[in-house]
């Protein structure tokens, strides 16, 4: 048979609503007939009372607003950034496509030079029949460079590409490599014949 | 799942969602507004860091309120913030009335300084039990404890909670 202190022992889990069905009934019997045990109940539930009336005043609705705020925050400043691997392939793709056009532009801008070099030696033969693979410009005198000069120039000028040249360029800008692929190309002949 | 995979715009639902309750369970635990903030504040960024970890063995509310009673105990120490037996007789104990104040404040404040005099364990037990309704089982998970010992921790507090209500009782009565 339990003693009153047994008994007592389970009365804050009947408050808590954590009794077996067996245990419940046995205690819940003896609470009928023993008013110590009862009295006892009731201090417990008097207790129980007293703390859950004892809520912390509620800081608002703002309060827990700044809260989240610097939660989120702090999630921010913790987290390593995620640098999206778009922004590196994209970046590297129109570096691709910047290279390439330029390769592309150069090319028809030598392609366009040219044909326009071409152009002008064909203006300045003075004999039809010489092919023009064979005009050297160490075989022209002094007058016919200025005329080549001078049919360059218009030919240059009347060019509809104006990407390449403008009336600011000057010869004198073009680097060495870049003089010595024209003139290889004057060497190797012109391939781009105009009739 | 959206949260584990970082999405921090769930995260903050969840945040939304538990923030009060880790707050009141720190401030029931410290005692202090600002130290409860700054747990709560600690916890909802230690579990989004950890959310990967996550194992879905207990309720989230548990999880985090395994992280902040964690926290609250480090911050405890931290103070040094002495947590001192019970004495068996609250006579000793040396409470001293303030007559100024209503019997009700009078009653609560003695309520709570007797709350912070319980073992930290106990004060674990109770403020998960009664203020979070949180059930034996998930407060054993959260305390890293059984089902058993947890009942026996709620049991003594309770029983020594119950002994100070009836010395004070009859201080008041004399």
């Amino acid at each position: 048979m339990k003693s009153c202190e047994n008994y007592q022992e389970d009365l804050p889990f009947l408050l808590e609503e954590v009794l077996e069905a067996p245990e419940r009934a046995d205690l819940q019997a003896h609470l009928a007939v023993c008013p110590t045990c009862s009295s006892e109940l009731s201090a417990y539930q008097g207790l129980r009372s007293q703390m859950l009336s004892d809520t912390p005043s509620d800081p608002g609705d703002l309060f827990f607003q700044r809260q989240l705020k610097a939660i989120e925050a702090q999630i921010r400043l913790a987290m390593p950034r995620q640098r999206s691997v778009w922004i590196p392939a994209l970046a590297a793709a129109a570096m691709l496509l910047l290279v390439f056009g330029l390769g592309r532009w150069r090319e028809q801008r030598d392609l366009n030079f040219k044909q326009d070099w071409n152009s002008a030696l064909h203006a300045l033969s003075l004999e039809p029949e010489v092919p023009m693979g064979d005009v050297e410009l160490d075989d022209l005198n002094e007058k016919e460079l200025a005329l080549f000069a001078h049919r360059m120039e218009e030919e240059v000028l009347g060019s509809q590409d104006e990407t390449w040249f403008d009336d600011d360029t000057d010869w004198d800008d073009l680097d060495d490599g870049q003089e010595n692929q024209i003139l290889q190309q004057l060497q190797d002949g012109p391939t781009g014949r105009q009739t | 799942m959206a949260v584990l995979a970082g999405d921090q715009q769930a995260y903050s639902l969840l945040v939304k969602k538990y923030q009060r309750a880790i707050f009141y369970t720190a401030l029931r635990m410290l005692r202090n507004p600002e130290d409860a903030d700054d747990v709560a504040q600690k916890t909802f960024v230690k579990a989004y860091r950890a959310l990967q970890g996550f194992r879905f063995e207990s309720s989230l509310k548990t999880w985090l309120t395994t992280i902040a009673i964690n926290l609250c105990r480090t911050e405890l120490m931290k103070h040094k913030r002495q947590m001192v037996e019970l004495p068996e007789n609250l006579a000793d104990a040396g409470f001293e009335r303030q007559k100024e104040q209503e019997a009700a404040d009078f009653k609560k404040s003695q309520l709570r300084s007797a709350l912070e005099l319980l073992p930290l364990r106990q004060r674990e037990v109770v403020t998960l039990r009664i203020y979070q309704e949180m059930p034996f089982k998930e407060i054993a998970k959260a305390l890293d404890s059984n089902e058993t010992a947890v009942k026996v921790n709620f049991h003594h507090a309770m029983k020594s909670l119950r002994e100070w209500m009836s010395k004070k009782v009859k201080d008041e009565e004399l």
